[in-house]
């Protein structure tokens, strides 16, 4: 404590030791104001605001360079709602005190934030619109209006109360009711408040005494609105079912916060890397697929190959066992030969059919080089012995039929002659006489001149020119005949 | 029973922010100090 006089730090003394001024009054006012002070702080802690601000006041009365007290007062006012009174009281005492004060602080932190400086302005606004409905009489707009300020600020008690007195003035004691309720859990203690509860309080207890069903329903609803209790001095009221729907809401919000969250995280996080892994896998195992595919194809080709290969080499088997086992075929020629030679040994005077069977092999096999010798030695043995002397047989009856003019036996017989055996020239040149008699003359011709060529040396052979030569060695040639038969 | 009128008289426009200078202009800062370091001057003008 200084003393006013000379500004020295006084001691317990009732004189300043300094300039010796008598400080005894002075100390009690500044003991005065602590003590309003000390006061106004008990009652801020209960939420008496009300009186708190009164103890306040009375302190800043007694001493206004009382920094604690001034800042409290300031705070009081906020809290209720009286955000200019609050920022005034601030600014007074920053000024009394510019050096650690606790007001600056506040005063920073509101006019650095533009929205709560914001939410003031539109408070006051509202409030003070809400006032000038009521006085024009428009109590529904002043209702709206005071319902929207108490959005913004639901400290605001003196909002509370004017909504309070509208409400009583409609006669909705309930509403009323609640919001006197609200005010007090701001300002347990205003005048204002209490007054508008205890008028509230006997309107309901008349009503209800006149209206037993409704005082019924309001103690059920009250029941389950909300827990009344007494702490002290203070009526405590609590709503259940609200703390209940804020506390299930809550958990439903946050659980569905989380959810989203997840969802989220496996949107952009999870899901991308599994889609990633899974088109990774995807991958090997079309390469897997491709791999096993080609070595597939490739074996498939090779077996194509060798299963094409094989077909040529049965088709060729087919086509070598067709020439050995057909008819015309070596085996068949074997067969032939066989068939021939047995009826030989059989029958050796069958040398007709046997020649003709030994005819009918085909020269080809017998030449050819897969022939084996014991065939060639058993078909030239036939040839040689049944052949020919089928020949002559043939021949023989061939020259019957041509003395017997009978011409075309005798072209038949003869022919098969020279066909049993190639180097019967007689065959061949009587062949041609029979031909000549049975007028073929140019088979005649024919076959004289195939005498000539084939056997150029031989009787036959002069024979054979002089019918080619002239048509009058033709006569000539007649007389011949009997020589050479 | 309360009077809706006389109870509305007793609520006063608040002040807009713009205007707690004025308040500050308005408001009694006289204290009982004040007073004092007066009234002893009133009685004793050397001090």
């Amino acid at each position: 404590m200084k003393c006013y006089n000379c500004g020295s730090d006084l001691s317990e003394s009732n004189f300043c030791n300094a300039c010796g001024a008598d400080v005894g009054l002075y100390k009690r006012i500044i003991y005065l104001s602590n003590r309003y002070y000390n006061e106004g702080l008990e009652k801020a802690q209960v939420r008496d605001l009300s009186g708190a601000k009164e103890c306040l006041r009375l302190s800043l009365k007694c001493n206004k360079f009382n920094t604690e007290a001034r800042n409290l007062l300031g705070l009081v006012c906020f809290e209720m709602g009286d955000a200019v009174d609050g920022l005034s009281e601030w600014v007074l005492s920053t000024s009394y005190q510019p050096k650690k004060n606790i007001a600056a602080d506040f005063l920073d932190s509101i006019q650095n934030n533009q929205a709560k400086w914001d939410t003031v302005r539109q408070t006051i606004a509202k409030y003070n619109k809400a006032l000038e409905y009521c006085r024009q009489d428009s109590r529904d707009m002043a209702i709206i209006q005071l319902k929207s300020l108490l959005k913004l600020n639901p400290n605001m008690v003196k909002g509370h109360q004017l909504l309070a007195l509208l409400y009583i003035d409609s006669e909705e004691w309930d509403k009323a009711e609640r919001s006197l309720a609200r005010a007090k859990r701001i300002d347990t203690n205003n005048t204002t408040t209490l007054l508008y509860e205890r008028a509230v309080e006997e309107a309901i207890n008349h009503r209800d005494e006149t209206d037993p069903e409704a005082a019924k329903h309001r103690k059920k609803k009250t029941s389950k609105d909300v827990i009344e209790y007494t702490s002290g001095n203070e009526t405590i009221i609590q709503p259940i079912n609200n703390t209940e729907h804020s506390v299930a809401a809550t958990t439903a919000l946050n659980i569905a916060i989380g959810l989203v969250i997840g969802l989220a995280i496996m949107w952009y996080l999870v899901l991308p890397a599994r889609v990633k892994s899974a088109q990774s896998n995807a991958n090997d195992s079309v390469v897997e697929v491709s791999t096993q595919l080609t070595e597939k194809n490739a074996k498939i080709d090779e077996l194509q190959k060798r299963v094409d290969a094989l077909e040529q080499d049965n088709s060729e088997l087919i086509s070598k066992m067709e020439g050995l086992t057909g008819s015309d075929s070596a085996v068949g020629a074997a067969e032939t030969l066989m068939k021939a030679a047995a009826g030989y040994i059989q029958n050796p005077d069958d040398l007709s059919g046997v020649a003709q069977e030994v005819i009918d092999i085909d020269p080809e096999f017998v030449e050819g080089e897969d022939t084996s010798e014991a065939f060639k030695t058993l078909y030239a043995l036939l040839r040689e012995s049944a052949c020919r002397r089928a020949s002559e047989e043939y021949l023989e009856k061939g020259l019957a039929s041509l003395k017997a003019d009978d011409y075309p036996a005798a072209i038949e017989q003869l022919s098969k002659s020279f066909e049993l055996d190639n180097n019967n020239a007689e065959a061949l040149y009587n062949l041609g006489h029979a031909y000549r008699r049975a007028d073929e003359m140019g088979r005649a011709e024919q076959t004289y001149s195939q005498v000539i060529t084939m056997f150029p040396d031989t009787e036959y052979a002069d024979g054979a020119k002089e019918y080619v030569n002239g048509a009058d060695a033709v006569e000539g040639a007649t007389a011949d005949e009997g020589q050479a038969q | 029973m309360i009077d809706f009128e006389e109870e509305l008289k007793k609520f006063h426009p608040s002040l807009e922010v713009d205007e707690f200078e004025d308040a500050l202009r308005d408001n009694d800062i006289t204290d009982l100090t004040d007073i004092m370091l007066e009234i002893l001057h009133q009685d004793n003008p050397a001090q």
